[in-house]
């Protein structure tokens, strides 16, 4: 897909948020007695921000759509999104099993998916990282890391 | 007069040394992406117990100021903010960090820090009882036109598409409503998702949009043996005298906004920093350079982020009114001391104020010593490889963004910040518009809604009788007019100038 059309796709989906944003504000959850009229309901300045959302993301498809055909940008959008992948990995493997126990294996995976070739010192690197930051947050600044259901 | 000079005077030599301890630690902890100013007072409040009264406050201040500063240190080598208020650094100094001009990116900062945070101390120091006596005119119809011209700044941070950088503007916005309304209390926009009834904060987003995706394109780079110019720092580059008084017009600017923003409650260093950015980006000589690495722009964020520094201890200490956390943590360390912060402090206790301006001008000048220990220690983490580099980075900003609030929901809001971060990256859409919506959203919706409140609806009409608002309101118009105006003449110059050699 060449930029352009990736752009409208983009611009027609942050329109498509927008409207469902705005449709939320209609809600039923938000008809209470606590909700003003008019300015001084709690639902009349996110209408106002969503409103200015739908029409800027109108605009800018209709910008999109000017963008010659032929544009291209350089992006290797597989292993960026592999990268986010691991780095979800990472927060799914801490809330189990703590901080320790998920960074070093992420350090190692994303060294070595970085292309580095030393796996002996990728190794090390992943000790010694994480063990330094935790040190450092939670017995230096007393910041208590998760330390996941089996209290790593 | 005389009670400045025997304030400086009485000032012991162990007062001197936590100052500096204090400034140090607090350039470390800012140089280290998501820590900070509140992160920093937290750690050492329990020390403050051991010391007298002036060395507490002289330690917390040191760490106050070493903090936003420090920011700028990471800003500038790995195109990461270590604080929020750094963010607009890094626009400019890691382009020149790119440069080989790391050194010198480093020393501007510095200097603009030590400046603009020594003009708001003297500037207290003589006029405090009259600048605490002006932030308790301002009103909501005030701080509402206030906070739109710190907004307006939006429409000058996206001179190269208007309407991307608004909408990245409203999305900042929207991120600031999520949660409790702070009027009604009803919540808004969590789903029913439970963690997201405390909204939405800005350090994991600041970490995440800039510093989580900053690692994400540098994955993209890598994976695409992109030739990059390594960054090297071999020290500080302090800029000449006559460097700095040619930029002395930024530089006194940008420290009056920083002043300004800092005297009222409920702003701060971040909001101030992007203001003062927005406002050189439009004014400056060199605004087409903004984005390539200008010294202005590295000049303009941390004069005014640093200024902000006595700014705040204005309301916190004369009127006992926090301005953020920051200064809300420090006024409870003050009041466990026995300093009572209120309008009575001034008059019954003033030497207990000047000492705290005369501590906080002591830290600023202790920047320079302090940033050159820190960069030197920093920019032997610049030779790590990059693989294991980007990881620690990412870590470290995971743990920042963790360690505001010790809530695991900003582990993922940093992820999704990131995201989102890469994804407007690739389309072109500026970043820093977001954060200025998210700082500056809950402080405008509530003054607007107060605002209605008070007029019974009928703002217009009461608008006259608000001469200061009035005033800033047109300003917003003159600053956003102008420049419109200008390009709209020279456009019309050109073509009369075309016509007449066509002729």
């Amino acid at each position: 897909m060449s930029y352009k059309y990736q752009e409208v796709v983009f611009s027609l989906l942050m329109l498509g948020v927008g409207v469902f944003l705005l449709a939320h504000t209609f809600s039923d959850q938000y008809q209470t007695l606590l909700s003003g009229d008019g300015v001084l309901s709690p639902m009349f300045y996110p209408r106002v921000i969503l409103a200015g959302w739908c029409v800027l993301s109108v605009a800018m498809t209709v910008q999109a759509l000017k963008l010659p055909a032929t544009l291209v940008k350089a992006f290797n959008v597989r292993q960026v999104v592999c990268a986010l992948l691991l780095m979800v990995a990472m927060l799914i493997l801490l809330a189990c099993f703590g901080f320790l126990v998920a960074a070093i294996p992420f350090v190692f995976g994303f060294a070595l998916f970085l292309g580095y070739k030393n796996k002996l010192v990728a190794a090390i690197a992943a000790v010694i990282i994480p063990v330094l930051l935790y040190v450092l947050f939670d017995k230096g600044l007393g910041i208590i890391l998760p330390a996941g259901v089996w209290h790593f | 007069m005389d009670i400045v000079l025997a304030t400086f005077q009485e000032m012991s030599w162990v007062t001197l040394l936590t100052v500096f301890l204090g400034t140090l630690f607090g350039v470390i902890l800012g140089a280290l992406p998501g820590l900070g100013s509140i992160v920093g007072i937290s750690v050492v409040i329990p020390f403050t117990f051991t010391l007298d009264s002036p060395s507490a406050i002289a330690l917390l201040l040191g760490v106050y100021a070493g903090s936003i500063y420090g920011g700028s240190i990471s800003s500038v080598l790995i195109n990461t903010p270590g604080t929020p208020q750094s963010a607009c650094t890094a626009f400019e100094g890691y382009p020149m960090a790119q440069q080989g001009k790391a050194g010198e990116a480093i020393g501007w900062a510095t200097m603009a820090s030590v400046l603009g945070g020594c003009f708001s101390c003297l500037l207290f120091i003589v006029f405090a009882p009259q600048l605490a006596s002006a932030s308790s005119k301002f009103g909501a119809m005030e701080l509402t036109a206030l906070v739109l011209l710190g907004m307006s700044s939006i429409c000058t941070l996206s001179a190269e598409s208007k309407i991307k950088g608004i909408f990245s503007g409203l999305v900042g916005l929207m991120c600031a409503i999520v949660g409790q309304d702070p009027m009604t209390g009803e919540v808004r926009f969590t789903f029913d998702f439970y963690p997201l009834m405390s909204g939405i904060t800005l350090i994991p987003i600041v970490v995440g949009a800039f510093a989580i995706a900053e690692v994400l394109a540098r994955v993209d780079a890598i994976t695409r043996t992109e030739q990059t110019n390594p960054i090297s720092c071999a020290g500080m580059v302090l800029p000449s005298l006559s460097q700095l008084l040619h930029r002395w017009k930024i530089l006194l600017k940008s420290s009056f906004i920083g002043v300004i923003i800092g005297i009222l409650p409920g702003a701060g260093s971040t909001a101030a920093a992007f203001i003062s950015y927005g406002e050189a980006k439009r004014s400056s000589e060199n605004r087409d350079n903004f984005g390539k690495g200008e010294p202005d722009g590295i000049i303009a964020a941390e004069a005014s982020n640093n200024a902000v520094t006595g700014g705040a201890l204005v309301p916190a200490m004369a009127l006992g009114l926090p301005g953020d956390a920051v200064t809300a943590v420090m006024l409870a360390t003050l009041i466990l001391h026995g300093v009572v912060p209120g309008v009575r402090l001034m008059q019954e206790s003033p030497t207990i104020v000047y000492s705290a301006f005369i501590t906080l001008f002591v830290a600023n000048i202790l920047l320079i010593p302090c940033g050159m220990l820190v960069m030197r220690g920093f920019s032997q983490l610049l030779r790590i490889p990059e693989p294991l580099f980007l990881p620690f980075i990412y870590l470290i900003c995971l743990l920042g963004a963790y360690s505001s609030r010790g809530n695991s929901l900003d582990f993922y809001l940093a992820i999704i910040a990131g995201a989102v971060g890469i994804v407007f990256r690739y389309f072109s859409i500026p970043v820093a518009p977001l954060v200025i919506g998210l700082v500056l959203g809950a402080p405008f919706e509530y003054s607007l809604r107060q605002s209605f409140i008070v007029t019974e609806g009928n703002i217009m009409g009461e608008l006259i009788e608000h001469p200061i608002a009035v005033f800033l309101l047109a300003l917003t118009v003159v600053i956003q007019v102008l420049p419109w105006i200008s390009s709209m003449r020279a456009r019309h110059r050109q073509k009369a100038a075309q016509k007449q050699s066509q002729s």
